[in-house]
């Protein structure tokens, strides 16, 4: 198999909070190849954000790896994570609140390139040939360079935050949750951007969504995550087809269909609520709220490849 | 059939703000039968908020219905005194929103809330006949009433918009008019809530407008549906009328359109280009006109009439040379 472009190896992200350890990442390994994306499911708290974000090394992990071109960024300097930080980057939900309300467009999607070193800094004339050229690369008409931030729409917005991340050409980008609060017509427009900035550049994505309907067509792997593990792991079309873990299945199962067919459908209502992994015990998390818990959900949670390139911790939730 | 509970007629309604008048329904018309569940879709700035507060009269200080007819029960609400309003209010029509702490104190206990929408409209009730009926309402959404002395901050975002849906259902109203109600909540709670919600109206026969982006979700839970669009209704029918996928108007056609297909491995997705127009400007024509890939000279100019075909009705040109008649 070729190198992944980045790697992640039984990493752990924990907090410590007033009630205890929180355990939000728990033993999460992935690959993913250049010009893939994985993509990264789950309901609201499971985890999402604390591992896109560890990945990058914005938390710090605490324990496992995360391989950047198969070298542990974990272990790099400052100066050697300064490098490697051009390369990776990350999107959020709402970038409005990650936009400096004050700075125009251009100086907003120029930014990252005051940080460039010396050597490679850019004159007056050449940033603005290139905040052109990434604003049309973004599909951002240029006279809204001159514009604030407050003056946009959500899904122009979240065109200027994918600018400010491609501007130093960077082969990674974690996009947290980008179109959740867009429309859908809007995110249609938006995921077909994120597509063909990919085939363009040979761009890799980590796609966080809560959203499976969302995930589906913009990735090639699929982690669905709960209470910070890994429950299931496998090719998109495998993951869709073939579910196996009775969490994957009820979660696709509670999507709302315009398939009239599908109406009548046998539901599968899992009961309760999610809540956090502090101090857990050991064993599946999702057991107190699954419908074909046993004894053994007791037992230490592992993922296991089922079938080739398909892996699942639990594969209870067949028919 | 029965008789319609709720009709809306030729609603406009605007706000005046200091900068511009901001036109946000303009000519809606709808209606809903007892016991009906209708599904009004359209994407955030379409006017359905604008619509729902309208029915209770609940507009902010800006917003003014300039023209049309909200009639309840054959009465005229828009001629009703406040204190007519009160009575209907949380008594015969509730209203749910996205957001549960719109709805909750912050500094009151969740039991207390909820007793008190029966201290307001049934004051007769015996204090204890009280506490049993919020202790039923509590077990019924799923709540325990043990947990009737927590505050909202010790609930989950789910849990709270049970509470909320506790307190707009106690007085077993006629009419429940939900504002996304499950947007803010993960699919899996999503089902919960609207399981529930489905339950509760088989048990009331509440009808229920749900307000929703979520073409999905109004394929299962409603029976009818209205899409709205720039603050116009475009096309309404029964789920069947919608969602078979003839005849539809070209916006809900892209709506339908954007949805990823989960049965498809297609990589593309097919938005609708450009987006919804300022409702600072009044659509002269059709208010998709400018989206629209079919558009026609007449369609910037003339606001199309209704094309209906039994209960499907669909407010575009291009079914023009189909109308029988005038
Ligand atoms: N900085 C933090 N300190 C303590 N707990 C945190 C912190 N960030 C996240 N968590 C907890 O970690 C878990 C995972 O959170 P998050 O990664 O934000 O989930 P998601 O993005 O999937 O919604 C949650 O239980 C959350 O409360
Ligand atoms: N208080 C207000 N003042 C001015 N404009 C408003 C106000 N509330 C809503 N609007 C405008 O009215 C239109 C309809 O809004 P709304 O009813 O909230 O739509 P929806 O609920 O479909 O998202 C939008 O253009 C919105 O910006
Ligand atoms: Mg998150
Ligand atoms: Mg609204």
């Amino acid at each position: 198999m070729a190198q992944a472009l980045v790697e992640a190896v039984d990493l752990c992200k924990y907090f410590k909070t007033p009630k205890g350890l929180l355990h939000a990442v728990e033993n999460v390994n992935f690959r993913i190849q250049e010009g893939k994306t994985l993509g990264v499911v789950g309901e609201s708290g499971c985890g999402k954000s604390t591992l896109g974000r560890t990945v990058l090394r914005l938390h710090k992990a605490t324990s496992g790896k995360v391989l950047y071109e198969g070298k542990d960024i974990l272990s790099f300097s400052r100066s050697e994570m300064h490098n490697v930080h051009r390369n990776m980057q990350m999107i959020f939900q709402d970038p409005y609140s990650s936009l400096d309300p004050r700075m125009s467009i251009r100086a907003l999607i120029g930014e990252p390139l005051s940080g460039l070193p010396r050597s490679e800094r850019l004159s007056a004339a050449e940033e603005k040939e290139k905040v052109d050229a990434i604003m049309q690369m973004c599909g951002l008409p240029l006279h809204y360079a001159n514009m604030y931030p407050h003056e946009l729409d959500g899904g122009m917005r979240q065109r200027v935050g994918l600018a400010r991340a491609m501007v130093l050409g960077p082969r990674f980008i974690v996009c947290d949750e980008p179109v959740s609060a867009l429309d859908v017509s809007i995110q249609a427009q938006i995921l077909n951007l994120l597509m063909d900035l990919q085939d363009e550049h040979k761009l890799s994505y980590m796609f966080i969504t809560h959203d499976l309907a969302v995930v589906r067509h913009i990735s090639d792997d699929i982690m669905v995550m709960y209470m910070g593990q890994v429950v299931e792991y496998a090719p998109s079309h495998m993951l869709f087809s073939s579910p196996m873990h009775p969490y994957t299945v009820a979660l696709l199962n509670s999507i709302p269909t315009i398939d009239l067919s599908r109406r009548g459908r046998e539901r599968i209502t899992i009961h309760g609520e999610i809540s956090s992994p502090v101090n857990p015990a050991p064993g599946c998390r999702f057991a107190p709220r699954c419908p074909y818990a046993t004894e053994e959900c007791r037992n230490e949670h592992k993922l296991v490849e089922v079938e080739k390139g398909h892996f699942a911790a639990c594969t209870k939730g067949v028919k | 059939m029965s008789e319609n509970l709720l009709e809306v007629k030729d609603l406009h309604v605007q706000y005046n703000t200091d900068d511009a008048v901001v036109y946000a329904l303009n000519g809606v018309s709808l209606n809903l039968k007892e016991g009906e569940k209708l599904g009004l879709v359209g994407e955030t700035g379409a006017g359905k908020t604008t619509l729902a507060l309208s029915v209770l009269r609940l507009l902010p200080k800006v917003g003014q219905i300039a023209s049309g007819s909200i009639s309840y029960k054959g009465e005229e609400l828009l001629d009703k005194p406040e204190s007519y309003m009160l009575g209907l209010r949380g008594r015969r029509v509730s209203m749910i929103f996205q957001d549960p702490m719109t709805s909750l104190n912050p500094v009151k206990s969740v039991g207390d809330q909820i007793r008190e929408v029966l201290d307001l409209h049934f004051p007769q009730l015996t204090k204890e006949a009280k506490n049993e009926k919020v202790d039923q309402m509590l077990q019924l959404v799923g709540i325990p009433a043990s947990r009737k002395n927590e505050f909202p901050h010790q609930f989950s975002g789910g849990m709270k918009q049970r509470v909320v849906i506790a307190m707009a259902l106690i007085s077993q109203p006629e009419l429940l008019l939900a504002d996304e109600p499950t947007t803010a909540l993960d699919v899996t709670i999503q089902a919960q809530i609207m399981a529930l919600m489905g339950q509760l109206k088989d048990r009331f026969n509440t009808a229920v407008l749900l307000i929703t982006h979520d073409l999905g979700l109004v394929a299962e839970f409603c029976d009818t549906v209205a899409v709205i669009y720039s603050g116009c209704i475009v096309e309404s029918g029964t789920v069947e009328d919608i969602f078979s996928g003839k005849n539809n108007h070209p916006y809900t056609k892209g709506l339908i359109g954007c949805i990823p297909d989960l049965s498809k491995d297609e990589d593309r997705l097919h938005p609708i280009p450009g987006h919804m127009a300022d409702a600072r400007t009044l659509p002269s024509g059709c208010p998709f006109a400018d989206r629209c890939a079919n558009a026609m000279d007449k369609c910037r100019k003339e606001r199309p009439e209704a094309f209906s075909e039994g209960t499907h009705t669909v407010f575009c040109h291009l079914f023009d040379n189909m109308r029988g008649g005038v």
